[in-house]
């Protein structure tokens, strides 16, 4: 059987449609592609030497050989963290198997010369957000007073903005049972009700209200830099506009460059060549909030008119060295 | 479960999603990596269909580490 040589590895799943955006666009450059879902791996036939650094799939009757010397680039859109958050309905086999196959997949860092979006590694520390933070305050952007706490009385005064404090998770907040799903987004809390609530069993991360605003989702794939404001009834969205989607609509946004240059510094000293950033314009000053690793984008194609599927599949398949 | 913390008390509980995800109309073409739209075999993301499904972002706050997994 023929064996083939992709230069251009997808790692994701196949209801990931933000994978075929991708695709779509390695097509037209006529680029040699491979996408391995998770989901077909248990029907192939895979082996894998790290020595050799020799990975050998046969999958839907075809073979293909995955090596550093041919692959110049890696798509990688797989979750890193093992959360758990599993669906409760799994039983522990399935679970087993699942999570042998996540590993087999974050294996494939042994093509260690491969141009990674990103690479798991940098993806794991990068998605730390006091980290982000950190990273993005020392290179010159404006972050919202911050403070990570689980003690009420630990909160100062200069965190407060009319009374109000805003809370996030310091991770994804996602809790399922066998029916339902909760998920937290970023909220406003008056402050004399803080002292009323539970924070002690777990941290939160509380930060100033930067509002009225302007959310900015800004989208960067190596150079590239891609901005798209967040808007409904032509104004910004003064809460978490997740929850407003409905209402919710993008326009292309022209950052000044000093800001471009920023977004693109942060992508760098996170080791990533992939980022989602969620900034704010408000009092007339740009601020950070945090950078998604592993942040959608697909979306903005239509509904901002930015060609990210361009940008990523260019710079997947003519990787920077 | 208890959902006495903050970040529980004040977070909006939803019925689960368990349908199928398939997109109407599609079926997952292997050797192409992509759906494709079943009756005129174009890339469904190619397509300019009326209502496209749309990337999770549209769709379901999932957190997006997991991918839809």
């Amino acid at each position: 059987m023929k064996l083939s040589l992709p230069e251009v590895l997808i790692l994701g799943s196949q209801f990931d449609l933000t994978c075929d955006f991708v695709v779509a666009k390695l097509r037209s450059l006529k680029c040699n592609y491979l996408r391995i879902n998770t989901e077909d791996l248990p029907s192939s036939n895979i082996s894998l030497d790290p020595v050799k650094c020799r990975i050998e799939i046969n999958l839907n009757q075809k073979s293909y050989l995955l090596s550093p010397a041919k692959v110049k680039s890696v798509l990688f859109r797989r979750p890193v963290f093992v959360r758990s958050i599993a669906d409760p309905t799994e039983h522990a086999v399935q679970t087993f198997e699942r999570e042998q196959w996540a590993a087999f997949v974050r294996n494939l860092m042994i093509l260690d010369t491969s141009t990674w979006v990103n690479h798991p590694a940098s993806t794991y520390y990068a998605e730390h957000k006091a980290l982000q933070l950190q990273i993005a305050h020392r290179l010159g952007f404006n972050v919202p007073n911050t403070l990570v706490t689980n003690y009420a009385a630990a909160i100062n005064k200069d965190m407060v903005r009319n009374s109000k404090i805003v809370f996030k998770g310091l991770e994804t907040v996602l809790v399922r049972e066998e029916n339902t799903e909760t998920f937290a987004f970023t909220q406003f809390i008056d402050v004399g009700e803080l002292e009323k609530q539970e924070i002690k069993s777990a941290p939160v991360i509380f930060q100033e209200p930067i509002t009225p605003k302007i959310d900015i989702r800004v989208t960067v794939i190596g150079n590239s830099v891609f901005a798209a404001a967040v808007l409904a009834s032509g104004q910004g969205i003064p809460h978490d506009w997740r929850v407003e989607k409905k209402q919710a609509y993008f326009e292309k946004y022209e950052l000044p460059p000093e800001i471009e240059h920023k977004c693109i510094k942060l992508i760098q000293k996170l080791n990533l060549n992939y980022g989602a950033i969620d900034l704010v314009y408000a009092e007339n000053r740009y601020y950070f909030l945090e950078i998604n690793p592993t942040g959608e984008w697909a979306w903005l194609i239509d509904a901002a008119g930015l060609p990210i599927d361009d940008a990523i599949a260019g710079f997947l398949a003519h990787p920077r060295i | 479960m208890k959902q006495d913390h903050i970040l529980l008390k004040f977070a909006p509980t939803y019925e689960r999603f368990t349908g199928s995800r398939a997109p109407l109309g599609c079926v997952y073409d292997s050797n192409i990596g992509a759906w494709i739209v079943e009756n005129t075999g174009e890339l469904l993301v190619e397509a300019g269909l009326p209502n496209p499904p749309r990337t999770k972002k549209n769709d379901i706050e999932t957190g997006e580490d997991l991918k839809g997994a």
